[in-house]
């Protein structure tokens, strides 16, 4: 090893001659430490609880008259009677199995109308500006078309929330599909798959949280829409419900029905976050460097 | 309608309009029954009206001219939203038919009918119809047993059909009620067969009968008186300025509703085209319904009671309720002065 | 000045040279306005290493990606293996898709496959990561991946576009040893394009610098393994390179344009 180079320990390592004027300390912050669970879960339901105290206290010290807001423990009451007298859960089923059906068909023709649209130019030639129309159409208003169509039974009703959900699920999926990183599916096709197999292995999978977004956002569709389907005849649902309390002018049912709304959309959030975590296992790993 | 709430809530907690609710001061209750009160020129009256029901007749009378407080006008289309807007603050007076009252007052909603117009003569006139199509084997309200018949829950299309059945000797329960929103899907509905039979306005039953699309099996004749209410927030009639203003209002609609009855042809124009018919069938239903105000007298307040006690029968209402708290008469004379009339004797 | 070694004609090969792999004949590329390729010729032969330089926008990316199928000529004649396989700057694995399923993909998911899978992981030294996901692999780990794709194939012509330009100075010395003991081991013919001079006289065989379409400067390199800067020829080399590059290099080693 004779062309090593004999390199000495420096003995001075730390010195004690003049420094430096002005020297300081560097200005760093701490990263934040990670949170435990419980005080992330602890922190989420903070402004929730902190509305519903804030309900409490305007009701009960008369900030607000009775007939404008109702008190939580009203709607409380209100929720028991449903429950047992009206059967709430009776409703809850009706409704539920509408917008999931209405959510199954258009979620369905979403994904395969935005694959299409993402992963051809024809497609997207073809389908995008008939899509884009769906986005607006008020819903409500063609209530009466769908009547001379499909008629009064259950049909118009799932027809409609199918076709409010389609949009979202289109957008996202077309956007998803578009947005893969195409160097990784030119990799993919130098080794020999075809372009069915590339679609179906590395497209789809990689455009997956895109289209869990637009899910999402569909889940909530679909629950919304009931408002304007069970204003065709029906007989059960929260929709109904709701569209009963307005006629009655009952505020109570009304916000009970509201706060329905609401844990259906925790609800829903939950569920989508289950499925990302069943569909997608290969997200969430950290590299290690 | 979930949005008029929160707009509401929000509304009343900054609300300007008067004071708060309570027993009504002297000096409204005073200027209400001389019919003068101090300077209005600083008041603002906020209506709510319905399918210009109200300021259709004011317009074209000229009752909008020369009006010493300010009008700002509001659109609705239901009763129940105009009850919530006024228990929010948002509007003063309002226009709703008989059922929304009854209910607002289950609620508990403080407001009051201080007005009302009716057909000329209820017993025989009626501003409601229920349809057939033209070719229906159904000719009698007795054959509509067991038949799918339009409504709306909770208004007085339900009311017709509760009170068209009893009087044929059957149950409310004897047709299968359907109910679809809006009243265009219910037209639909009835084209398409899906219904055997429609409750709707006259005026829109006439339109469907020109165009060949139905035929008329009863008016409401009878059944309702067809009132039309003015309704005021409680605080809005507390106060002074305003109960004024609310008292010449209703003053000018009477004159307005008179000038309407007396010009149709002159009329029947703007009636076509708010409601979405031809001029026609509009000068047929301004002529055999002429609808006009009256003080509110035993035979409205009676109506009014035997609806609710029909409702509570039907388990619609929940609990008994005595409707003559709904109503507050103080500008009886007013509109007996404008009218010339003493309000009807039955 | 250009020198240019032409690749002997296909009727005088001599017996025991290998058989040509790769036949380029005057192609001819142009991108808009811009002629990257103009007349191009160029032959590798089986189990050579073949290190492509050019300064940016020479056009090597682009003869890379006409040899891999990935872009075509406007004209000239271009021959190549049937089985070929590139490893590209990003590792380009599919996230989606366990380690050892990107070793493989396309093909099924037989014990067989897996087998080679293990194998050619096993030889980039990440079989134990085989069950991995590709999110948990570091920048060096999931190229050493896309390298036991590309080589669980046994291709007969390896293309690698800049495969180490993205990871950090340590691991790319190793990449390279790894890469000449691989080819050492396979032997398959090898084309490399490359910014780095030092990685090119490292592993290739032969050096061939493109230049305004075409190429400039075509020298093999015969200096015995395993290289390294510091002997005369492999700097004498280099100099000569990088001079062809418009590049020279100041005694005291730092370089000025």
């Amino acid at each position: 090893m004779a062309d090593v180079v004999q390199v000495e320990q420096r003995p001075d390592r730390v010195t004690t001659g003049p420094v430096v004027p002005d020297l300081v300390r560097p200005a760093g912050r701490r990263k934040v430490r990670q949170r435990s669970r419980p005080l992330s879960l602890a922190l989420r339901a903070l402004v929730p609880l902190a509305l519903l105290g804030l309900w409490w206290l305007a009701t009960d010290a008369g900030w607000v008259r009775k007939q404008v807001l109702v008190s939580p423990w009203r709607v409380a009451e209100t929720f028991d009677s449903m429950f047992r007298t009206d059967d709430l859960a009776h409703h809850l089923g009706v409704s539920l199995t509408r917008s999931g059906i209405g959510l199954l068909i258009g979620a369905a023709a979403g994904l395969v109308l935005g694959a299409v649209a993402g992963l051809s130019r024809l497609g997207e030639e073809l389908l995008d500006s008939s899509l884009q129309m769906l986005r607006t159409v008020p819903f409500l208003a063609v209530v009466p078309l769908f009547i001379i169509w499909l008629g009064i039974g259950e049909t118009p009703k799932i027809v409609l929330i199918a076709l409010a959900t389609v949009f979202p699920v289109y957008l996202n999926t077309s956007s998803g599909v578009r947005n893969v990183d195409r160097r990784v599916v030119e990799a993919a096709q130098s080794y020999g798959l075809s372009r069915l197999r590339v679609t179906r292995e590395v497209v789809l999978p990689l455009a997956l949280p895109q289209i869990f977004t637009g899910l999402r956002y569909s889940m909530g569709v679909s629950v919304l829409a009931l408002i304007a389907a069970e204003q065709i005849n029906a007989n059960a649902g929260i929709g109904y419900l709701l569209n009963q309390a307005e006629s009655y002018g009952q505020i109570n049912i009304l916000l009970a029905c509201v706060i329905i709304y609401c844990v259906l959309g925790l609800l829903g959030d939950v569920v989508v976050r289950f499925l990302e975590h069943v569909a997608m296992p290969w997200r969430g790993g950290v590299a290690a460097r | 309608m979930a949005a008029a709430v929160i707009a509401a809530v929000l509304s009343a907690c900054g609300s300007s309009s008067g004071s708060a609710s309570g027993a009504p001061s002297a000096a409204a209750t005073n200027a209400a029954a001389t019919g003068v009160a101090a300077d209005l020129s600083q008041v603002t009256l906020r209506v709510g009206d319905e399918y210009d029901i109200f300021q259709g007749p004011l317009q074209a009378a000229g009752q909008l001219a020369n009006v010493p407080y300010k009008v700002k006008w509001s659109t609705f289309v239901s009763g129940p939203a105009v009850t919530a807007a006024e228990v929010g603050g948002s509007i003063d007076v309002g226009e709703m038919s008989d059922p929304p009252p009854i209910f607002a007052q289950a609620a508990d909603a403080g407001i009051k009918i201080v007005g009302a117009q009716e057909p000329q003569n209820p017993a025989t006139q009626s501003s409601f119809a229920i349809v057939v199509k033209p070719n229906s084997p159904v000719t009698s309200v007795a054959q509509l047993k067991g038949k799918k018949v339009s409504l709306l829950n909770g208004t007085i299309l339900q009311y017709i059909a509760i009170r068209a059945l009893l009087r044929e000797g059957l149950d409310y329960g004897d047709i299968t009620p359907v109910n679809v929103n809006p009243p265009s899907g219910a037209t639909a509905a009835l084209q398409r067969g899906s219904v055997d039979a429609l409750i709707t306005s006259r005026t829109a039953a006439e339109g469907l009968v020109e165009q060949g699309q139905a035929r008329v099996l009863i008016t409401g004749a009878g059944l309702s008186r067809s009132l039309n209410y003015l309704v005021a927030s409680e605080s809005a009639l507390n106060d002074a300025g305003k109960s004024a203003a609310i008292g010449d209002f209703l003053q000018r609609l009477a004159k307005a509703q008179q000038w309407v009855n007396t010009h149709i042809d002159e009329y029947a124009p703007v009636y076509a085209k708010n409601n979405g018919v031809s001029v026609p069938v509009a000068v047929k239903v301004l002529k055999e319904v002429p609808i006009v105000y009256v003080p509110i007298t035993e035979p409205i307040k009676s109506a009014q009671q035997s609806e609710a006690d029909i409702f509570l029968q039907q388990g619609i209402l929940k609990t008994k309720l005595d409707t003559s708290s709904e109503f507050d008469t103080r500008f009886n004379d007013l509109v007996a002065a404008a009218t010339g009339s003493a309000g009807p004797a039955s | 000045m250009t020198e240019a070694l032409i690749a002997p004609p296909l009727q005088l090969q001599p017996s025991d040279s290998p058989p040509v792999a790769v036949r380029v004949r005057d192609a001819h590329r142009r991108f808009g306005r811009r002629s990257v390729l103009d007349g191009l010729d160029l032959d590798i032969h089986s189990g050579q290493f073949v290190a492509l330089l050019g300064a940016s926008g020479s056009g090597k990316t682009t003869v890379l990606r006409i040899l891999a199928g990935l872009d075509v000529v406007d004209s000239g004649d271009v021959f190549v293996p049937r089985v070929r396989t590139v490893v590209f700057q990003e590792p380009r694995l599919v996230q989606s898709k366990r380690v050892w399923r990107n070793v493989t993909i396309g093909r099924g998911r037989s014990a067989a496959t897996r087998q080679a899978a293990l194998a050619a992981l096993a030889e980039v030294g990440l079989d134990s990561h085989a069950d991995a996901w590709p999110a948990t692999l570091s920048g060096g780990e999931a190229q050493r991946v896309a390298l036991a794709r590309a080589l669980v194939r046994e291709p007969q012509l390896l293309l690698l576009d800049e495969p180490f330009a993205a990871l950090d100075a340590l691991t790319r010395l190793n990449m390279q040893q790894l890469i000449a003991n691989l080819c050492l081991r396979h032997r398959p013919a090898v084309l490399i394009v490359t910014h780095d001079v030092e990685e090119a006289l490292r592993l290739a065989d032969r050096v061939v610098v493109l230049r305004s379409g075409g190429i400039s400067l075509d020298v093999d390199v015969d200096l015995p393994r395993p290289r390294s800067p510091g002997s005369g020829a492999f700097d004498a080399l280099r100099t000569r390179l990088l001079a062809e590059l418009g590049v020279h290099d100041a005694p005291n080693g730092l370089t000025h344009p």
